[in-house]
């Protein structure tokens, strides 16, 4: 070899070493780089499983599924952010704990008494306890079995107490930074702040519908003293009037029936005077025939006893009115007393009769065992006349109104119908709220059927509507009732 | 300076010349490399310039001459050798209006520590515009002879106008160039 080459070899020797130097660096470089990447993307998958862990929490703290399924929900995304073999969850309430079925496996892990949760019910700290630590020797064989050597307790606190705690069990091989531990902790005290929020919440609309429900029975409440007092001064009215015609009536009575005797006599009398002047022949005789062929006398005194029947009748029923009206005025007695229902529906009838008898066709099915209700008499009447007085009044000619009563087991339905013109469900939906009337101004209070609900209620009972447009309006009364009679 | 721009012009003296004339260069050089060099590392920019210059006078040519033949053949020896794939270029403006932007990106990429030339072309037609070049190293013959290189390489023939010169004091050096098809 010339020199000429052998200094270009010796050359290219040396160039060729510090290539394989360069490359021997660049591969570190590479490798190093590679490392580099790999941890970043590690550490970039970390981050990921996190935020979607935070994200899945954050998710549930947004919806209200109640206790049991947000904790259950809370401990799944645990179990698979920490890769927990499996999990389960226990409340603690008044000393007694309710532990879950285990989440992440078939099989069922065997239940730990209270003892080893005592602490962290007490420390409120979430811990790692080795399997050996629970000195459980179905425990041990069971986790044995799975490779579980530990278990992460978290403690889900609700106002300041812990509540829950999720237990989520650990392999040999599961590992994972201190922080993310810190991060399932941080997540169990947000859903123990919704569960907060969520119980504060239903505590409100708690709160919420008491306040409504007795702001509801104030108007209700007003609503009856208003129409206690109207009905006071009517029934006071009516008593008034009752007893001014009760007396005047009295002795019309007492009178009509001395009348009735005398009026006996005097035909009886006139029979034989009759009889004589037929046998007799002289001037007082003749004209006496005379006038009884002019007069006839047979048809009139015959038509004195029906007279006085009628009158009679007549009577006996501005007497039975008067009755009925001293009964009404009574209405607001505290004494309650035991009545008949079909019998108070019959005195009702006839104190509305006059509104009803021009245009309603009233058919009556009462239970044949006169069931028998306690109460006040007056006020469920009342109840009865309202219906009977609505019903009258939404019909545009005539119609029919069914008066049904039933007695079934310890209740007896009352049902009054009708063919009116009905109403629509709107109106339906405020029928018994205070002060609501469809009726013209000084035509109605709109109190009628929030008052007769009022003591549907206040006699343990329920009242209820139906209706349909251009059909008619079922109401239906339910009251407790004494003892069936029969 | 990158040791494939050295191993060029070992390649460029043993093709025009040969192994003893090369040798004779290393020689006459005081080079701290002691004239080995590897493709990827990176070499005193002084060696070049003694290299270059003792080449110029063993050839017997002048040191502009030389620098002007090196740049020429620099061109197809990186093309071959180069990391990036030149051939994918229609023509030489296409090339220049790429390579800051592809070619000494890639080389960057390569050899982080790498110092590369700068160079911009703005056309005025298609065949014609001003090249501007910078570079500490101040080897604007060099340039002209890639750019030579180059069009050659594409078919095309080149007129070169040395506007203003780093040489001369200006900032950069400047050429106006207008390509033709061979």
């Amino acid at each position: 070899m010339s020199d000429a080459y052998k200094a270009a070899y010796e050359r290219e020797k040396q160039a060729r070493l510090a290539a394989e130097k360069l490359l021997d660096e660049k591969s570190r470089e590479v490798q190093s780089s590679i490392d580099m990447i790999q941890y970043q993307f590690n550490d970039l998958m970390a981050q990921k499983k996190e935020s979607d862990y935070l994200l899945a929490v954050s998710r549930l703290t947004q919806t209200d599924q109640g206790l049991r399924k947000s904790v259950n929900d809370y401990t799944t995304e645990s179990m698979q952010f920490l890769n927990a073999k499996c999990s389960r969850y226990s409340f603690i309430s008044n000393g007694k704990i309710t532990i879950s079925d285990i989440i992440g496996s078939d099989d069922d892990l065997p239940k730990l008494g209270i003892e080893p949760y005592q602490d962290i019910y007490k420390h409120h700290d979430r811990s790692t306890v080795m399997i050996s630590d629970f000195n459980n020797q179905d425990l041990s064989t069971y986790c044995q079995e799975l490779n579980i050597n530990r278990v992460v307790l978290i403690p889900i606190k609700r106002f300041g107490k812990v509540s829950t705690v999720c237990e989520l069990y650990l392999t040999q091989d599961t590992n994972f930074k201190p922080e993310t531990l810190d991060q399932c902790q941080v997540a169990g005290y947000q859903i123990g702040a919704m569960l907060e929020r969520n119980s504060n919440q239903k505590k409100l609309e708690k709160s919420y519908l008491e306040i409504k429900s007795s702001n509801d029975k104030i108007k209700q409440a007003q609503a009856q003293l208003v129409q206690s007092e109207k009905m006071a001064s009517l029934g006071q009215l009516a008593a008034g009037v009752a007893h001014e015609i009760n007396n005047p009536i009295g002795f019309v009575m007492s009178n009509f029936s001395t009348l009735r005797e005398y009026t006996d006599v005097i035909t009886e009398y006139f029979s034989y005077a009759s009889q004589l002047a037929e046998k007799t022949d002289n001037e007082t005789a003749s004209a006496m025939k005379e006038m009884d062929e002019n007069e006839n006398f047979t048809f009139l005194f015959s038509d004195i006893k029906n007279i006085m029947n009628d009158c009679d009748d007549g009577l006996r029923r501005v007497k039975e009115i008067v009755s009925n009206l001293k009964s009404f005025a009574r209405g607001d007695e505290e004494v309650t007393e035991e009545f008949e229902i079909n019998q108070c529906i019959e005195n009702t009838i006839k104190v509305v009769w006059n509104e009803l008898k021009y245009k309603v066709r009233l058919h009556k099915d009462y239970d044949p065992n006169n069931p028998a209700i306690k109460g006040h008499e007056g006020q469920v009447g009342q109840v009865i006349m309202n219906m009977l007085v609505n019903a009258a009044q939404a019909m545009d000619t005539d119609g029919d109104i069914y008066i049904h009563t039933k007695a079934q087991n310890d209740h007896v339905t009352i049902t009054i119908r009708d063919t009116a013109k009905g109403m629509p469900q709107s109106v339906m939906d405020k029928i018994f709220d205070p002060f609501y009337t469809t009726k013209g101004v000084n035509e109605g209070t709109g109190l009628g059927l929030s008052i007769s609900h009022g003591i549907i209620e206040k006699h343990g009972g329920k009242i209820s509507v139906e209706s349909e447009e251009g059909v008619g309006t079922c109401f239906t009364i339910d009251l407790p009732i004494t003892v069936a009679q029969d | 300076m990158m040791g494939i721009v050295f191993n060029a012009l070992e390649d460029f003296v043993l093709e025009t010349a040969d192994m003893e004339t090369w040798n004779a260069v290393i020689e006459a050089s005081d080079l701290k490399s002691g004239g080995v060099y590897t493709f990827g590392a990176t070499y005193d920019d002084n060696e070049i310039v003694s290299l270059a210059t003792n080449l110029c006078d063993q050839l017997g040519v002048s040191l502009e001459d030389g620098l002007t033949l090196f740049g020429q053949f620099l061109f197809g020896y990186l093309i071959k050798k180069g990391p990036v794939e030149l051939q994918e270029y229609q023509d030489t403006q296409a090339l220049l209006k790429n390579i800051e932007d592809v070619v000494h990106r890639d080389v960057k990429r390569l050899h982080p520590n790498a110092y590369t030339p700068f160079f911009e072309y703005t056309a005025e037609t298609h065949d014609t515009g001003a090249l501007t070049y910078n570079s500490k190293r101040q080897l604007c013959v060099v340039a002209g002879g890639l750019l030579q290189g180059a069009a050659k390489h594409y078919g095309q023939s080149v007129e070169m106008e040395h506007v203003e010169c780093m040489h001369d004091g200006a900032d950069n050096c400047k050429w106006q160039v207008s390509f033709s098809k061979l």
